[in-house]
């Protein structure tokens, strides 16, 4: 189903209307005359160093093996120069080779078609004198082996491999090469069709290796049955197999803005990428939404939530798969297919169940500054498989992992590292707490309700707790101001999984502070009030759930928004802040 | 001579994990949506398989909504070899990713057939419908049946009358392994795909026959 989906897609945006070209980078051409003497090494590249993009006959998948390309490939090929090996001795030398399967292939057509122009290619290439011509043109260290190059013959404005007769050979050619190959029924396409004895590769997948690597792949006998070799484990067409990786290599690609041009990076190792069966500007505003740049935020102040609002195409196909690379293999760690109008609607919910605080700013927040929030202080991430499911969860309208609760709750215990990232930071923590209990269903219970900003009629025992921690802490910070361990740093973990064992300490602490601090008497009575909420018999539990402290940090952080806010609009003087809402 | 068929019988298989491989994604496995034909086939030939019965799948009725989890385990890269026990699974291991399915429950429909030459005189499907339908009730079998991969035990029960299919699980499946065809002995083996359609819970399975034919004539 994700092949097919993907096949189709590469069909729909065009990526494979020519299975026999692609289009590359081309960094050089090599002009000669017509007798095949080299005039010069012409660069295409433009103003940032890249080269122009051209049609080139596709490239043959290679990894060890020597297979060269048809009148354009890479430097190793077309001149027989690699500067790695050339710098590292001991290494076997695989130019000579490289540069005889090049030349071979155009000997082949020349003996097929006799074009003047492929007779100067071939000419150029058999002259050992004329290829170092070539390559002392650029000193030794520009040359890094990858430059791809193509030829041009003459004053001809057209490339050798663009000439109608060669063009035609290379038809005619790959034609034939495809009718060797075993037939079958593809299992992507259900069509009859050459079935692929190895897939293209994908390229920019994260921890897979640079040269790319496949999501279909049978590397070890283990993958293997009934004696099948390679591609016959899973018959594939080639046109299918070609396909679905130009679909995926171009959701992979490396844009401008992001480092996948319709991908989210999770973690270190996984990237998830989706796409539709409707329009492109869809999908950029969904992109816009899961994973913002800095731009798509302000767009965002400008617009919320644009492109989330119904709309007629909300019946087409969205479709996602997150991948992670396993060295020369390439692994599906989620799938799913859902509608767009789903999707959309999912993502708003994610959205609003994420919001906290009246004053904060309620923009999409970029996945990986969620999960940063909420990672080990050592920069070790989350496990792997917690941020897809955390995105899986968002996307499908799932409760969150579990993991993510805990992690959040871990990292509330540390005194903060960083006084400036501090409140974004932990705002952020709490807002997923709270999405996390918004969607948790325990046993056979209602899922809670938890509001974005302070609930003063919430009598939930774990909620009342929360804010009368932050009242206290209120009173220590109003008593004794600069403090080197608040009793936040101290005790809110304990505060918070056995609330017995700290509570009466700090109360009889706050007692003290009160009489000390300039607004005590207005802060006693408020905490007065949140005390009246708690069961006057056992107000402090002796253990709290996970769940339950989730619920304690979300009340002490509704708290705590509401001492700022209430200080925000008389910011003028400390003092002047006072009880005028009661 | 026409070969003599059994009635249909519905057995409930169900269990906490299942994956049923696609061929496309077997080194990193991802399962297929739903039980394929041949992993019920396994399922029931585990409670009753002779060399005189073919059994054949007709109906796999989804109960449980498709929910999807993911793991990694250590696997190994090569084959157990019979007769060789100083094989040292930490010198060839594989991580290998699984996108399995959860809490999966199942209604089979199938029935069988006689295998025309194989059966002796004393056989008939009278006498292997009530074995199967015995050995289903006491909880008998050959082997312990499992869900796609042998590690992901099955439980097996007669299914009783009131269950009903998922009806709000609508999906086209897209191509789907229906089973292998083995072709003579010695000869080379085939996988064979067929259309799948998950109709109101329902995952209507095609004959042989008609399978054979969509995949480019009888062997």
């Amino acid at each position: 189903m994700m092949l097919t989906a993907l096949n189709d897609y590469a069909r729909e945006r065009g990526l494979v209307d020519d299975p026999l070209y692609e289009t590359k980078a081309v960094d050089f051409l090599i002009r000669l005359d017509r007798k095949g003497k080299l005039l010069g090494l012409e660069p295409t590249q433009d103003e940032k160093g890249r080269g122009i993009p051209m049609s080139i006959p596709r490239l043959p998948p290679r990894s060890v093996n020597v297979s060269a390309g048809f009148l354009a490939d890479n430097t190793k090929y077309v001149l027989g120069h690699d500067p790695e090996t050339a710098s590292r001795e001991g290494k076997a030398n695989k130019g000579v080779a490289r540069l005889a399967a090049f030349l071979k292939l155009v000997r082949e057509a020349l003996a097929d078609v006799d074009v003047p122009e492929l007779r100067a290619v071939e000419g150029f290439l058999a002259n050992d004198a004329a290829r170092a011509k070539a390559i002392a043109e650029r000193s030794a260290e520009e040359w890094t082996g990858a430059e791809m190059l193509a030829f041009k013959v003459g004053d001809s404005t057209e490339l050798v491999h663009e000439l109608p007769d060669v063009r035609a050979w290379w038809e005619r050619r790959s034609q034939k090469v495809a009718s060797l190959g075993k037939k079958g029924l593809c299992l992507v396409s259900g069509k009859m069709g050459v079935l692929a004895d190895t897939h293209p590769k994908l390229k920019n997948v994260p921890s897979a290796q640079g040269a790319g690597a496949s999501l279909v792949s049978f590397n070890a006998s283990a993958f293997t049955s009934h004696g099948f070799e390679q591609g016959d484990n899973a018959p594939v067409s080639q046109q299918a197999a070609l396909g679905y990786t130009a679909a995926l290599n171009d959701l992979l690609r490396k844009s401008d803005e992001r480092r996948f041009r319709q991908g989210i990076q999770l973690g270190e190792d996984s990237v998830l990428v989706f796409w539709t069966n409707s329009t492109a500007e869809q999908e950029s505003q969904l992109l816009a939404m899961m994973d913002p740049t800095e731009a798509d935020v302000r767009r965002f102040v400008e617009a919320p939530f644009r492109g989330v609002e119904p709309s007629d195409l909300d019946t087409r196909r969205f479709y996602a798969v997150t991948l992670a690379g396993n060295s020369g293999r390439v692994a599906v760690r989620d799938w799913f297919q859902t509608s767009l109008g789903e999707v959309k609607q999912n993502l708003r919910r994610y959205f609003a169940d994420l919001r906290l605080g009246d004053s904060a700013p309620s923009g999409p927040v970029p996945i990986w500054r969620m999960l940063k929030a909420v990672e080990a202080p050592s920069g070790r991430g989350l496990t792997p498989d917690v941020s897809t499911r955390m995105l899986g969860a968002a996307l499908r309208g799932h409760p969150f992992p579990r993991q993510l609760l805990s992690a959040a709750l871990d990292r509330l215990r540390l005194p903060p590292s960083d006084d400036k990232l501090e409140r974004e930071q932990l705002r952020l923590r709490v807002a997923l707490i709270k999405a996390y209990l918004i969607r948790h269903r325990g046993d056979n219970a209602a899922p809670l309700e938890v509001t974005v900003s302070l609930d003063k009629s919430n009598s939930s025992q774990p909620y009342v707790l929360g804010r009368l921690f932050a009242v206290l802490e209120r009173l220590q910070g109003a008593a004794l101001k600069d403090l080197n361990a608040t009793i936040r740093d101290r005790y809110f973990g304990a505060a918070s999984r056995n609330p017995v064992t700290v509570f009466p300490r700090l109360l009889q602490l706050s007692v003290h502070h009160a009489s000390k601090a300039d607004s005590g008497a207005r802060l006693e009575r408020q905490k007065g009030e949140v005390m009246a909420l708690l069961p006057p018999k056992a107000p402090f539990p002796s253990v709290l759930t996970l769940e339950e402290q989730g619920l304690f940090a979300v009340g002490y952080y509704h708290q705590r928004e509401a001492f700022f806010a209430k200080r925000a609009p008389s910011e003028g003087g400390p003092s002047s802040d006072d009880s005028s809402d009661d | 001579m026409k070969t003599a068929a059994s009635k249909r019988m519905r057995v409930r298989a169900r269990g906490p994990v299942a994956c049923f491989t696609r061929p496309e994604m077997k080194a990193e496995r991802v399962s297929y949506e739903v039980m394929t034909p041949s992993a019920a086939r396994g399922v029931l030939e585990a409670i009753l398989w002779k060399p005189a019965i073919r059994w054949h799948i007709h109906e796999i009725a989804v109960l449980a909504e498709v929910r999807w989890t993911s793991f990694r385990r250590n696997e190994v890269n090569s084959r157990a070899v019979v007769g060789k026990f100083d094989y040292a699974a930490d010198e060839d291991r594989a991580q290998r990713n699984t996108v399995a399915l959860r809490d999966v429950d199942y209604l089979i429909t199938a029935s069988f057939s006689m295998v025309p030459g194989k059966s002796g005189p004393e056989d008939n499907v009278r006498k292997f419908e009530e074995m199967f339908e015995r050995r289903l009730e006491k909880g008998q079998f050959f082997q312990a049946p499992y869900l796609g991969c042998r590690e992901f035990a099955a439980r097996v029960e007669p299914a009783s009358a009131d269950l009903n299919p998922l009806a709000s699980e609508h999906r086209s499946l897209g191509l789907m392994f229906f089973d292998f065809d083995f072709g003579e002995p010695g000869g080379t083996v085939r996988p064979l795909f067929f259309e799948g359609r998950l109709d109101r819970g329902v995952l209507q399975v095609p004959t042989r026959d008609e399978v054979l034919k969509h995949n480019g004539g009888l062997s």
